[in-house]
């Protein structure tokens, strides 16, 4: 039995998830709604409809998942979506050229240990404004148009992190932490990174990385590859096993996600069940985190700000109090919150990438509130909302900076200059 | 058809023409039971654009099924025999308060929790607030004449419209009623075609009546160890002088099916829970709930619990509010009746439907709209055991049939369409059918407007199951 099909049984079709769906309000009609979707899978399932019909629709799906939060019945949304992307990667007589390419980068690139070797040449690439330069030499031609509007919005490197105080480290650490990187985010955001574990250990927490951990696996459980994503997940859940900590922290809303739903990849009742269910009892956001230490905000900010939440942080991990908290208490700020909030971004994984114009359809949508709120500052708490807003600051002509929740909290505390 | 698609698209833009197998199959249900797709769906954004549909509707003898956002209970926007789906979800366009009349001008894709909204920001409110307010539009309101909790006190929402603008089954567009809370030119139109489900003519504009918004609300938690308590507790409180906004029931099954999904620390051996809300002036409704409290232990309650703040108030709504996700815990499948009856009966019905879930061996639950006895008895079952469906479709007939006998009614608010159509004589009688089907003929004589609806042809049973 499909876990899908049987999943669409628990949706009494009220619609309530109707107002949390950024495509329906985008596109406009019950097929891009998640009522819809769920209805079209279960047809599929009766043979009253083919994959085929039904694949502009769940393509076009971000995976935000807001519906699961506004659904009244519990209905496992993800499960009905994951599923019936498998199938239709399964079916799609993908370009050879594109097969290869997802091989390279979902198999081997963001695995590898290499990525990391990576980051000093991107940075000094950007630094030397290279995208921008090869957008005039029409260097960036053969990439999707989503990867040429990225490539401009990418952050510009910024310093090492000041010598910290390690003396707060003596005695006994308020928590033992693992770290998880993460593997796109390591190389683009590494300071992110970087200040999220300054943060930790200002509060008072031990750090612990591990090499041994490896890319989360969301981007190829999106994209249908389920058994990377399960090879993935054993060796990062064998990998935090081996360190005796209290929490695994990331800073990455959509990594976090993946990490806290690694029980699902597997049958329950078997080992590895057991296993993943003991990891995910672990995983916490840095937002979380944060707010159970004592950290004092030495640095005003005096600056206005909105909060756009990621919304695998908000819908899947469920963390939605402690970031605006955290936001709110720092001197200096006047928050804004932004109507819409809830709403997805565009950015959703590489959705904007592979499906560059809806994505910007979407994002256009979103402008409206994020630009009401009159930001100097607009906070993010993932990499691709990042990019996204960013891009949305450059559409729409627009003067805010793009941070991540940490690096203005890393500013706030005196941890960095900027 | 494909003429008659070429025709619809010369009157509407062709991206608002939807004929992809899955742009149909995602209109052809609602919240109630059944897959019907339409051959075409259509969304209009103007008087003008409904027209043309119609004219081609008559052309190539098309049915017409008016669709809002789909939250219907009862099949209204089911296209039982295909025909063209008329979406007006995107036509939100207008939504005018006219603060010195106390009126608002609707298009019909606006949401209803829209209007209220907007209605708030001149001091003023729309009443009429089924559960569905947030994502329901005020088109399918209307057509299903819609009820929610407020109705105690407020009414529903045929009881605030004052006019209409209606397209007619051969394409006139004819203008029903006024601007003015008095009005006897001629026939009530208005109130004949709130409520007709889209059989008499398609609603393309309405003008609401408002009322001054109530300054203040004041919540009280009520609990009874027997049903018979809090049945005659609803009497005794509606004859104390005091009218409540809203009460609300929930029966032990209820109670227990929310402690069981989230503990509140609710009365799991109570025998039902009264939710009462007050609302007017702050000052009155401190002397108000005194008196609702006196009226409430005179019949024996066991405890009365007022809320001091608006927190606490939203604390004690909450467990009303973990009704839904708690309940479909016990099965996946929700069959939600609205069977309604004669407040002094509710004991009564209470009983006949512990009768009903014995003698058919199903699990219901019975919450709702207590004050105006307007129950909602909930079915949680399995669709995918046809043995169970089966069952339960007996006993939804019981249900129709106790409320009947106790002088109640098929439907409080959620409509005929599909699901009570074959019970519709039990209440109406042969001639009363007879009535309707000549105003049916009158106004709507090739039958194209919404078929299958209301009137279900002889010999036809409820089935829940797709067959």
């Amino acid at each position: 039995m499909s876990k899908a099909y049987d999943a669409t049984f628990d949706c009494i079709q009220c619609g309530y998830c109707l107002p949390s769906c950024p495509t329906y309000a985008t596109f406009q009609k019950e097929t891009h709604s998640p009522r819809g979707r769920i209805q079209l899978v279960k047809l599929v399932h009766e043979g009253r409809l083919t994959y085929e019909n039904i694949r502009e629709s769940m393509e076009l799906c971000l995976g935000c998942r807001a519906c699961e939060t506004a659904c009244p019945t519990g209905v496992q949304y993800g499960v009905i979506l994951t599923e019936t992307i498998d199938a239709l990667t399964t079916r799609r007589r993908a370009a050879r050229t594109e097969r290869v390419a997802r091989q390279m980068v979902f198999r081997k690139l963001l695995p590898s240990a290499h990525l990391g070797r990576v980051r000093p040449v991107m940075e000094r690439a950007i630094a030397a404004r290279l995208p921008e330069r090869a957008h005039d030499f029409r260097l960036l031609d053969p990439l999707p148009d989503g990867a040429k509007a990225l490539a401009t919005v990418l952050p510009k490197p910024f310093d090492t992190l000041r010598a910290r105080d390690v003396s707060r480290q003596d005695g006994r650490p308020a928590y033992r932490v693992a770290f998880f990187k993460g593997c796109v985010m390591d190389v683009l955001f590494h300071h992110v990174n970087e200040r999220a574990v300054a943060l930790l250990e200002a509060g008072g927490c031990d750090v612990v990385m591990t090499d041994e951990a490896t890319c989360c696996g969301a981007l190829q459980r999106h994209a249908g590859d389920a058994s990377e994503a399960k090879r993935l997940a054993k060796r990062n859940i064998a990998a935090f096993e081996a360190l005796d900590v209290d929490f695994i922290v990331q800073a990455i809303g959509g990594c976090g996600a993946s990490l806290v739903e690694y029980d699902t990849l597997f049958e329950p009742g078997s080992a590895w069940h057991e296993r993943a269910v003991r990891f995910t009892k672990r995983v916490r956001d840095v937002s979380e985190v944060v707010s159970l230490l004592s950290i004092e905000w030495t640095r005003p900010i005096n600056r206005r700000v909105t909060y756009q939440p990621s919304c695998h942080l908000t819908n899947v991990q469920r963390v939605t109090r402690e970031p605006r908290a955290l936001i709110e208490q720092l001197p200096g700020v006047t928050f804004v919150p932004m109507d819409g909030a809830d709403h997805c971004c565009g950015s959703a994984g590489i959705y904007n990438v592979t499906q560059y114009d809806a994505s910007m359809r979407i994002l256009d949508d979103k402008m409206p509130n994020v630009l009401a709120t009159s930001p100097d500052l607009v906070v993010t708490t993932n990499p691709g909302c990042h990019l996204q807003l960013a891009l949305g600051a450059k559409r729409t002509g627009a003067s805010y900076d793009v941070v991540h929740l940490v690096e203005l909290l890393a500013y706030a505390a005196g941890l960095t200059d900027d | 058809m494909k003429t008659a698609i070429e025709a619809l698209r010369r009157g509407i833009p062709a991206q608002r023409v939807l004929t992809e197998p899955a742009d149909v199959m995602s209109f052809s249900f609602d919240a109630s039971f059944g897959t019907h797709a339409p051959d075409v769906v259509c969304q209009p954004l103007s008087t003008e654009e409904v027209v043309h549909i119609v004219q081609v509707a008559n052309a190539y003898n098309l049915p017409i099924v008016p669709r809002g956002r789909g939250t219907c209970l009862s099949g209204g926007p089911l296209a039982v025999h295909g025909g063209i789906v008329l979406d007006f979800s995107l036509w939100d366009t207008t939504l005018v308060i006219s603060p010195d009349d106390l009126t608002a001008t609707v298009s019909p894709g606006v949401l209803t929790k829209a209007i209220d909204d907007a209605a708030k920001a001149h001091g003023l409110m729309y009443p009429p607030d089924p559960s569905s307010s947030h994502v329901a539009t005020i088109g399918g309101n209307l057509a299903e004449n819609a009820g929610g909790p407020k109705g105690l006190k407020y009414g529903v929402t045929k009881d605030y419209v004052l006019g209409l603008e209606i397209v007619t089954a051969d394409g006139r567009v004819v203008r029903t009623g006024g601007q003015t809370v008095k009005n006897v030119t001629g026939y009530d139109l208005t109130k004949l075609i709130v409520g007709s489900e889209g059989t008499l003519a398609i609603i393309t504009e309405a003008t609401l009546r408002l009322i001054p918004r109530p300054l203040a609300q004041k919540t009280a938690l009520v609990v009874f160890d027997t049903i018979v308590d809090s049945g005659r507790a609803i009497s005794s409180v509606l004859t104390s002088g005091v009218l409540p906004s809203k009460m609300e029931i929930m029966d032990r099954a209820c109670i227990r099916a929310v402690e069981a999904y989230e503990p509140l620390g609710l009365p799991v051996d109570a025998a039902a829970i009264l939710l009462v809300e007050l609302d007017g002036h702050p000052l009155a409704l401190e002397d108000e709930m005194k008196i609702v409290k006196g009226a409430c232990e005179s019949v024996g309650a066991r405890s009365i619990t007022i809320a001091q703040t608006e927190e606490e108030a939203a604390e004690l709504w909450y467990a009303r509010k973990l009704v839904s996700p708690a309940i479909v815990r016990i099965k996946p499948t929700k069959i939600s009746e609205d069977a309604t009856v004669p407040r002094s009966q509710i004991p009564a019905m209470f009983e006949a439907l512990e009768r009903i879930r014995h003698t058919y061996d199903i699990e219901l639950v019975i919450f709702g709209h207590a004050g105006d006895g307007n129950l909602h008895p909930n079915i949680l079952a399995d669709a995918r055991d046809p043995e169970e469906m089966k069952r339960v479709e007996r006993a939804v007939e019981a249900i129709f049939d106790e409320a009947l006998r106790l002088r109640g009614t098929l439907s409080g608010e959620h409509g005929i369409g599909t699901m009570k159509a074959p019970f519709l004589a039990n209440e109406l009688g042969e001639d009363g059918v007879w009535l309707m089907k000549r105003m049916k003929e009158a106004w709507d004589p090739n039958g194209l407007l919404n078929p299958g609806k209301l009137f279900a042809p002889p010999g036809t049973k409820l089935v829940l199951r797709d067959e």
